[in-house]
């Protein structure tokens, strides 16, 4: 019988938004055709070797979590360069997208310092406003969301909504849809997952989404991700048994994908 | 005279919207803040102005402290509807206010978002506030938790009345403890629940997360014991920061009773959170002098409000709007139908028509909407635990129907899903059944009325 060993990192941490919905993708749509999953959690402190994973999944947290987890985090950097030499995929949320990259400067201006393997940068958008963005740019993308900006409560400006971008996943070009919610402006991303159809993105301007770099995937897009998307899950699962998987009856997943794409779109 | 002209507006956008038969708890007020927007700080009120927030319970609380108080003989103004944004307030404080400016009343009680407690506090003139704890809860309108308690938390740096907060959750630290305290001027009053049958161990608890890391060096928290999502006696093991004990607790007896201090009152269904509730109402009313008789008869005429364990025929309704709100729902569902089977004349779900094979044979609607008001982000839905329900039967519906249903699917269990997107043909469909309705805001009061 086929199997799958998959990492869920920092699973108690980096929760925000329904990431179990993604390992219960993996999980489900993996069982559904034989294929065995074992998926083992890894948080603070606990020893693992990343390389010996098919499957890595770290999702978001606010800022607090990510300055916990991120000393731990670093310690494992090269853990993190023999799995990725290794084959092993990823898929890194929010969060975790951010950290893997070079650095990220949050929302009070304390600057963590990134894994470095992703050659991209974050700086909060709360931060960005009173310091290293200048006001001009400010007023030009507050024009830009005038609606989000009065609407949203937490008194910065954030990417928030659903969200739509096209990809090329597994060789064809497929759209994914997820919802966003992001203070952080990620930047000097050289190889994105994709570009945004309805949405922001990586940043109010860029019109890109996410980072794509062989098997890693890092992305703004949750709601959860992979529920929707069945056919990023299986990407993910047939690259892991190096086989092309049956197809499941996807009506439920399909539904839900049209009705937020229709209204994106509408 | 633009204060006379919006309180005239206020009364005839009520008397309108009453002619219609509607209850138009946001419309007037919304009205006259447009034609006075600084009405509502030249006002005379009462000696008595109490504002509850928090994530969960303010509808609840905001009713108990007000039938209680009405109980006693005090004339009591509130936004009974849950319209818990300044124009909700604003509606409920200018509909009993003269052209004299005065709010005739005994006390205020209001329910305030919390956002709109810690933008709008200038407007508001509280001489207690209730602050029932905080949550995970719609991130996308209220950004991440700790944005909005430093929010709450800042707008209270000059308040100097009586702030009651609950004293087992820890994510209230901001409120008592840090860097501001010493500033602070208000009067600290502390609630909370002693440990019960239903407390929980930590260990193996999948709730959210959030807010169990301590507040001063972020190591993870400990419980002596534990309530539910975050809330018990909890302490850091690192740092030595830990609960200050309640002056005011509650215990629960064999039978479920509420007792403080020496004294009965009485059962409450519905889970601990509602216990919560109802100890905060009772130290509002004993702190104002408010005798065991009154509160105890209030407390019993207080009728959950609309939407909030609500019986409609065979079915029970329930609003539900964030992930610790539906847990403390679903476990409720679970010891329900788990009882339900064990009653006289049932043999536990063996032969039984109410259970086959040690499933129920009700149902669940699950009404799932994303405007607004819900929160945008259905992604909360993943972080509840649907699992073990004792129920097969799950019919979704709401704006995002297909969401839930994906939930309920990559749960991996053995539930029976049908998607019905409109309301009306679900609730009917559900009342083939009979069980439960779980409905988010802005679709409630359809799903109620089909129900009805």
């Amino acid at each position: 019988m086929k199997k799958i060993k998959l990492l869920h990192m920092y699973h108690d941490i980096l929760d925000l938004y329904g990431d179990r919905g993604n390992i219960a993708s993996f999980v489900y749509r993996s069982r559904a055709r034989g294929i065995q999953v074992e998926v083992e959690r890894c948080t603070l402190g606990e020893a693992r070797r990343i390389a010996d994973y098919d499957i890595v999944f770290m999702g978001g947290g606010a800022d607090k979590e990510q300055s916990i987890i991120i000393g731990d985090l670093i310690g494992r950097k090269n853990d993190f360069k023999d799995a990725i030499a290794n084959g092993t995929q990823f898929l890194l949320i929010c969060g975790a997208y951010q950290l893997f990259g070079m650095y990220y400067v949050d929302a009070s201006g304390h600057r963590l310092e990134g894994l470095g393997l992703g050659e991209y940068h974050t700086v909060s958008s709360a931060s960005a406003l009173h310091g290293s963005r200048s006001d001009a740019e400010a007023h030009m993308a507050e024009a830009r969301m005038p609606m989000r900006t009065s609407l949203d409560r937490a008194g910065s400006n954030r990417c928030i909504g659903n969200i739509l971008i096209e990809a090329e996943i597994g060789g064809e070009r497929i759209e994914i849809i997820g919802f966003e919610n992001h203070g952080g402006q990620t930047h000097g991303v050289e190889s994105p997952l994709g570009r945004v159809i309805r949405g922001f993105g990586n940043n109010f301007e860029s019109g890109f989404e996410g980072y794509r770099n062989g098997r890693i995937i890092g992305t703004y897009m949750h709601g959860p991700l992979l529920p929707k998307n069945p056919r990023l899950t299986d990407y993910f699962i047939s690259t892991a048994i190096g086989e092309r998987l049956s197809p499941l009856d996807d009506s439920i997943e399909n539904a839900a994908f049209e009705t937020v794409k229709r209204r994106l779109l509408g | 005279m633009r204060d006379f002209l919006a309180v005239c507006i206020c009364h005839l956008a009520r008397f309108f919207i009453r002619l219609l038969g509607r209850n138009g708890g946001t419309m007037p007020g919304e009205l006259a803040l447009k034609v006075s927007p600084d009405i509502l700080k030249r006002l005379k009120y009462p000696d008595i102005y109490i504002a509850v927030t928090g994530t969960n319970g303010k509808t609840s609380t905001t009713g108990m402290i007000r039938t209680v108080f009405e109980n006693a003989g005090y004339r009591v103004v509130s936004n009974i509807y849950g319209d818990n944004l300044i124009f909700g307030a604003a509606t409920a404080i200018l509909a009993a206010t003269g052209f004299d400016r005065r709010v005739n009343c005994d006390a205020v009680v209001l329910e305030f978002d919390e956002m709109t407690l810690g933008r709008k506090f200038e407007h508001l003139f509280p001489t207690d506030v209730v602050i029932t704890n905080f949550f995970r809860d719609q991130l996308d309108r209220c950004g991440e938790t700790a944005a909005v308690i430093e929010a709450v938390s800042g707008a209270l740096a000059d308040f100097k009345g009586r702030l009651f907060i609950n004293a087992d959750d820890p994510m209230l630290y901001s409120f008592w403890g840090g860097s501001g305290s010493v500033a602070r001027k208000y009067e600290i009053v502390r609630y909370g629940l002693s440990e019960n049958r239903y407390s929980v161990s930590n260990a193996g608890n999948i709730e959210a997360a959030e807010g169990r890391f301590c507040p001063v060096c972020s190591h993870r928290l400990s419980y002596k014991f534990y309530q539910y999502s975050h809330i018990g006696d909890y302490y850091c093991e690192k740092c030595g920061f830990s609960r200050v004990a309640p002056d005011f607790i509650g215990s629960l007896d064999d039978i479920d009773h509420l007792l403080m201090d020496g004294s009965d009152y009485g059962v409450r269904d519905g889970g601990l959170y509602h216990y919560y509730n109802e100890v905060v109402a009772i130290a509002v009313a004993l702190a104002h002098g408010i005798g065991y008789k009154n509160i105890v008869s209030g407390l019993s005429e207080y009728k959950t409000g609309a939407g909030r364990m609500e019986q409609i025929g065979n079915v029970l309704l329930n609003l539900v709007k964030n992930p610790t709100g539906l847990n403390q729902v679903l476990r409720y569902i679970r010891r329900a139908e788990a009882e339900r089977c064990l009653g006289e004349g049932c043999d536990g779900g063996v032969n039984s028509s109410c259970r086959e094979g040690g499933v129920s044979d009700r149902a669940l609607l699950f009404v799932l909407n994303d405007n607004r008001v819900d929160g945008t982000d259905v992604s909360w839905i993943w972080d509840a635990d649907i699992e073990s329900l004792g129920i097969r039967k799950i019919i979704c519906s709401g704006l995002r129907a297909y969401d839930m249903a994906l939930r309920f699917k990559y749960s991996g269990e053995d539930f029976d899903i049908e998607v019905i997107e409109d309301i009306g043909a679900a609730a009917k469909r559900l009342k083939e059944f009979g069980g439960y309705a779980l409905s988010t805001y802005s679709s409630l009061v359809v799903t109620r009325g089909h129900l009805k």
